[in-house]
């Protein structure tokens, strides 16, 4: 049953379609404003000051690229092992502030100012096994075609 | 020599999405003119002088950025009780410890507020402040404020967590 799930190659598409929609929408705001993510990552203490920009510019973009990979099926293994990767991160990022009792924006789509919350944590925990899902699908694929 | 474009695993197919994107980022915040620089600068707060502050009685014209206040005028200001203290945090965080006389006005849920804040007369000399110098939430209340018509708004910026180290070196 739990084998059927994860091979299952509509929802390896769906998922792929969801996670991508997700970053991509994710994404478009944190680009176009640059400096407000930079704040909202100041805001987490943990990332170190001189590194807070180079954050701010890459993450989004990342964001913006996985997502458009996993629609179109790009560089599929890659694209979904940095989609879990990002994910498993936001997660932890997310869980360590909320034990740390900080009372700040998300940040997670931008300028949306919506609060830091164990929400939040689930619906990025939601999105990692979906990435896991077409990961572990995507290398499936690679063997039956060799 | 077109090697490197047919990844063999996981991990080059990442590699190559990753060198991509820095090419792409940066090369869009160099165009962009919403660019901003690669290494963050400190920030600088235009601090208020004690002369302005404590015989301020009226609004005063200011710019999107507001004035600091240090700890020793916010001290004074507690003391004096010539100031509105507002926490901007969640009522959570509030709860667990604030500076003495603050309300609590959480910047992400102001609009449960306006009750109070529609009590509070609009040249009061109001000090906002929230988790710390890298927090946004004491800045966007005053601006949601300075929008409502209050014209004595300043900023606290080293907040909870510079008045309570402020307290432990006192302590010592």
């Amino acid at each position: 049953m739990f084998r059927k799930f994860i091979d299952n190659k509509l929802l390896t598409y769906i998922a792929r379609v969801v996670v991508g929609f997700v970053l991509i929408i994710a994404s478009v705001p944190k680009i176009a404003e640059p400096s407000t993510f930079a704040k909202s990552i100041q805001a987490y203490q943990i990332v170190p000051g001189f590194l807070v920009n180079l954050f701010a510019l890459s993450i989004p973009w990342l964001e913006l690229v996985i997502g458009i990979f996993l629609i179109f099926g790009l560089l599929l293994r890659g694209s979904s092992l940095l989609s879990a990767v990002l994910f498993s991160a936001f997660s932890v990022l997310i869980a360590v502030s909320l034990f740390r009792g900080l009372s700040i924006d998300c940040g997670c789509f931008g300028l949306d100012g919506a609060p830091l919350s164990w929400s939040r944590f689930f619906e990025n925990i939601g999105l990692l096994l979906l990435s896991l899902q077409i990961f572990y699908n995507s290398l499936m694929l690679r063997k039956c075609r060799l | 020599m077109i090697d490197i474009f047919k990844p063999k695993n996981s991990l080059q197919e990442a590699l190559i999405i990753i060198v991509f994107v820095i090419l792409v980022a940066f090369g869009y915040n160099f165009l962009s003119p919403k660019g901003i620089p690669l290494v963050n600068q400190a920030a600088t707060y235009n601090e208020v002088s004690d002369s302005l502050l404590f015989n301020l009685t009226s609004g005063i014209a200011d710019s999107a950025s507001y004035r600091s206040v240090s700890l020793s005028q916010l001290q004074q200001l507690i003391k004096n009780k010539s100031a509105l203290i507002i926490d901007a945090r969640n009522p959570e965080a509030f709860q667990k410890g604030h500076i003495p006389t603050a309300i609590n006005v959480p910047f992400l849920h102001m609009f449960d507020y306006m009750a109070t804040l529609i009590t509070i007369p609009t040249d009061t000399l109001i000090v906002i402040y929230c988790e710390g110098v890298n927090c946004e939430l004491s800045s966007n209340l005053a601006k949601a404020m300075k929008d409502m018509h209050f014209t004595r708004i300043f900023i606290y910026h080293d907040g909870i967590k510079g008045w309570e180290d402020a307290k432990c070196s006192e302590n010592l």
